[in-house]
């Protein structure tokens, strides 16, 4: 059988008493683009979260390249060099500089020398079109330019897969459009992502496959068509009802 | 044979000599003259010593005793070379038979080209009189050393005969601002301005002059005390501050060592600490230089007040930095060296200069076991002069690092405060505002993802806005959970008040 990037198995995950995942079961494919969508409180972020261990599972297994790293020898750093995230609060570094955002877990995690760091930090800026404010600092930036250094922050690590956590919620409207085409425009080059989001648009157009999920348990999942046009459950229906 | 007979020639000559010496020793007084000088001496003029200095006013005792056969009519007495004579120059002079003093039968002069004195007899002084001669103002030679008066007589019959030199005085050197102090004392405005008692007893300028010198090396020594103290008092209570917010296996025993490191230090007077530090050491035999002690006193001190300022900084970084770096691969330790403590810094820079405020002024406590600083060497300039005005000298020196300080808290914090408002909204508004100050971007991004995340430094601002410098109230409102543990104690407060007045 060919190996799921993340393969994630009867996941559970409990805040002390209140149960937030109960039996979660998803396959990603490498190169597959996995859209979650769900009503706040319905356990997408800590589902994502619990992919590179933010939080850490209270039952079931997850497997990355085939990988076990709920079992507790995994090496919990070692894991996560492969697996970008990319977070609502965008989260940069505010005393570093966009580029030395870039850099510093290069340097630090994977070892690269100074001036390979700074090559791939500016490639990657490039990349997320942002070169020209490689020199700013966060507090210069907009949140959109700001979460697009995040992102060139976690592909400069050469992830396998990228995790999106409500990546444009933060940010006012006319911001959204520069992340989601740099979104896309990942997606297209044929990046594993797992997106979070809110936005219907961009689920129907860039994502290979739908899961929606409430109440911490999957409801549906299928292609965009699938879940958009068909839905099979009164849940679904409810919840595009709603943003319609 | 030769040579004992050479043997005895030169005893014999040996023999002559000490004969021929006795002699002339016997003889020796009537040789120069009959009357010798047998006392001189100099009353002390400096107050915590018995030192006679130099260049400033003293009284010099001199006196000869008149020998059987002597008749003198008139003494000269010459000050030591270099000597001067203050304002207003006196001479006293007294003619003593056994303890019986005579009626002043002298006419003085007093030379103050060449500081010299002559005396002239009205009748001429017999023998077995004691000649006294005490002299004013006189200003010895400004030396480290022995200085002696020389005098001449004249007998009756007009013969000037040398009285050799004087008993040696010894003169030490005043030092310039004990001389500047003797002029301005001098001074019209200055003996004005004393005249009022309360300006002479809190701000005499005389003595302000004088005690500068003095109280300026205890200020170097308290200085020295903090700047050796508060750089140690870094490092443990960045280390404390790492026990407490330590998670993972042992980390209940790090909390628990730091915790009580914190509470003991921070709920006790430093002033105890000195104590049971000071007098609890030399009991335990163990000898520790006494500066040595202090700054580690004070470093320890200081250190349980760091660990809370560090703690509560490290906690008002958002929740995000920490997960931000940890899924980029990072481990914990690379996280807190690379994200959190730089950011940190930045954040603590007020309340640590605070704590350096607090532990500089506190080194004045260390007085009361004896370490010589600041308050120490002002209080012995008091305690001589019963003056208060070295301890103003003292406040002034105190001042002198303290008030700067102060201001700099304040643009820092000013400077905190209004990133943080700042950087509420992230938006195209925000990045022209931070393109035009990017000639001082270092700080501008401080808290912009803090604000973001919604949670930080809330407590940290609030406390900082109030302009004051008091860390320790600060370091515990700082963090969240200290706030809501002062919360609980107010809420506990009331409700045993509330208790109480139902008991009532």
């Amino acid at each position: 059988m060919s190996e799921s990037m993340v393969s994630i198995q009867h996941l559970e995950k409990a805040f002390g008493d209140n149960v937030v995942l109960r039996d979660v079961n998803i396959e990603i494919e490498k190169g597959e683009v996995v859209v979650v969508l769900g009503p706040s409180g319905s356990g997408k972020s800590t589902m994502l979260r619990c992919i590179n261990l933010l939080e850490k599972p209270t039952g079931g297994h997850i497997y990355i390249e085939g990988q076990e790293i709920t079992d507790p020898k995994t090496n919990v750093d070692k894991l996560r060099e492969h697996v970008g995230m990319v977070f609502q609060q965008f989260n940069l570094f505010p005393h570093l500089t966009a580029k030395k955002n870039v850099m510093l877990a290069q340097v630090k995690v994977l070892k690269r020398s100074k001036e390979e760091a700074e090559r791939i930090a500016l490639q990657q800026l490039e990349r997320v079109g942002l070169a020209d404010r490689a020199d700013y600092l966060p507090s210069q930036l907009s949140g959109g330019q700001q979460q697009r250094v995040a992102i060139a922050r976690a592909l400069a690590m050469d992830p396998h897969v990228m995790l999106f956590d409500e990546a444009t919620s933060a940010l006012d409207p006319e911001l959204v459009r520069g992340v989601l085409d740099v979104m896309r425009e990942l997606a297209e080059a044929g990046m594993t992502m797992v997106v979070v989001t809110h936005e219907m648009g961009f689920a129907r157009d860039v994502a290979d496959r739908v899961i929606f999920m409430e109440g911490g348990v999957v409801v549906e999942e299928g292609t965009p068509e699938e879940v958009f046009d068909h839905p099979k459950h009164n849940r679904t229906k409810d919840f595009l009802g709603h943003l319609a | 044979m030769k040579t004992q007979t050479m043997k005895s020639h030169f005893v014999k000559a040996f023999m002559l000599m000490l004969a021929l010496s006795l002699v002339l020793s016997v003889q020796s007084p009537l040789l120069a003259g009959g009357l010798s000088t047998d006392v001189t001496t100099a009353k002390s003029n400096e107050t915590s010593t018995n030192n006679v200095l130099g260049g400033i006013d003293t009284r010099v005792t001199w006196e000869a005793v008149t020998e059987p056969g002597d008749s003198v009519a008139s003494i000269h007495i010459q000050l030591p070379e270099g000597s001067g004579l203050g304002a207003d120059p006196t001479i006293k002079v007294t003619l003593l038979r056994g303890t019986e003093r005579m009626k002043d039968m002298a006419d003085t002069t007093i030379n103050q080209d060449d500081a010299s004195y002559d005396i002239v007899f009205t009748e001429p002084v017999e023998d077995g009189i004691r000649v006294r001669a005490e002299m004013y103002k006189v200003q010895l030679p400004n030396v480290d050393g022995e200085v002696q008066l020389t005098s001449t007589y004249t007998d009756t019959k007009g013969a000037v005969k040398d009285m050799g030199s004087s008993p040696a005085i010894t003169v030490t050197s005043a030092s310039p601002e004990r001389r500047m102090a003797d002029w301005l004392g001098e001074q019209g405005w200055v003996q004005a301005w004393n005249s009022v008692t309360f300006l002479k007893l809190f701000l005499d300028p005389t003595l302000v002059v004088q005690s500068i010198p003095t109280v300026a090396i205890g200020w170097l020594l308290s200085l020295m005390l903090v700047l050796i103290g508060f750089p140690l008092a870094i490092p443990i209570g960045l280390g404390a501050a790492f026990m407490k917010i330590s998670n993972g296996r042992g980390s209940k025993i790090l909390h628990g060592i730091a915790a009580v490191y914190t509470g003991v230090i921070r709920g006790t007077p430093l002033f105890l600490q000195i104590y049971i530090a000071f007098f609890g050491m030399p009991l335990l035999g163990v000898q520790i230089n006494e500066y040595v002690l202090a700054i580690l006193v004070l470093a320890v001190n200081s250190g349980a007040y760091l660990c809370e300022i560090f703690r509560a900084g490290i906690q008002s970084i958002p929740k995000g930095q920490f997960e931000a770096s940890r899924s980029l691969g990072m481990n914990a330790r690379q996280t807190m060296f690379s994200v959190i403590i730089p950011q940190t810094v930045r954040r603590v820079i007020p309340t640590m200069t605070s704590e350096f405020i607090l532990l500089y002024k506190d080194t004045s406590l260390l007085a009361a076991v004896g370490v010589m600083e600041l308050m120490l060497y002002s209080k012995s300039i008091v305690s001589v002069t019963g003056n208060m005005t070295p301890y103003i000298v003292a406040a002034c020196f105190y001042l002198v690092v303290t008030l700067p300080l102060i201001r700099v808290v304040t643009i820092l914090e000013k400077r905190l405060a209004a990133n943080d408002s700042g950087s509420q909204q992230p938006g195209e508004k925000k990045a022209k505002r931070g393109k035009r100050s990017q000639s001082a971007p270092a700080l501008s991004g401080v808290a912009g993802t803090a604000a973001a995340a919604g949670y930080g430094d809330v407590g940290m601002t609030a406390a900082s806005s109030s302009g004051e410098f008091v860390p320790r109230t600060v370091s515990s409102v700082a963090s969240g959970e200290f706030t809501k543990e002062k919360a609980d104690a107010k809420y506990g407060t009331s409700a045993h008040g509330a208790e109480g007045g139902r008991d009532e």
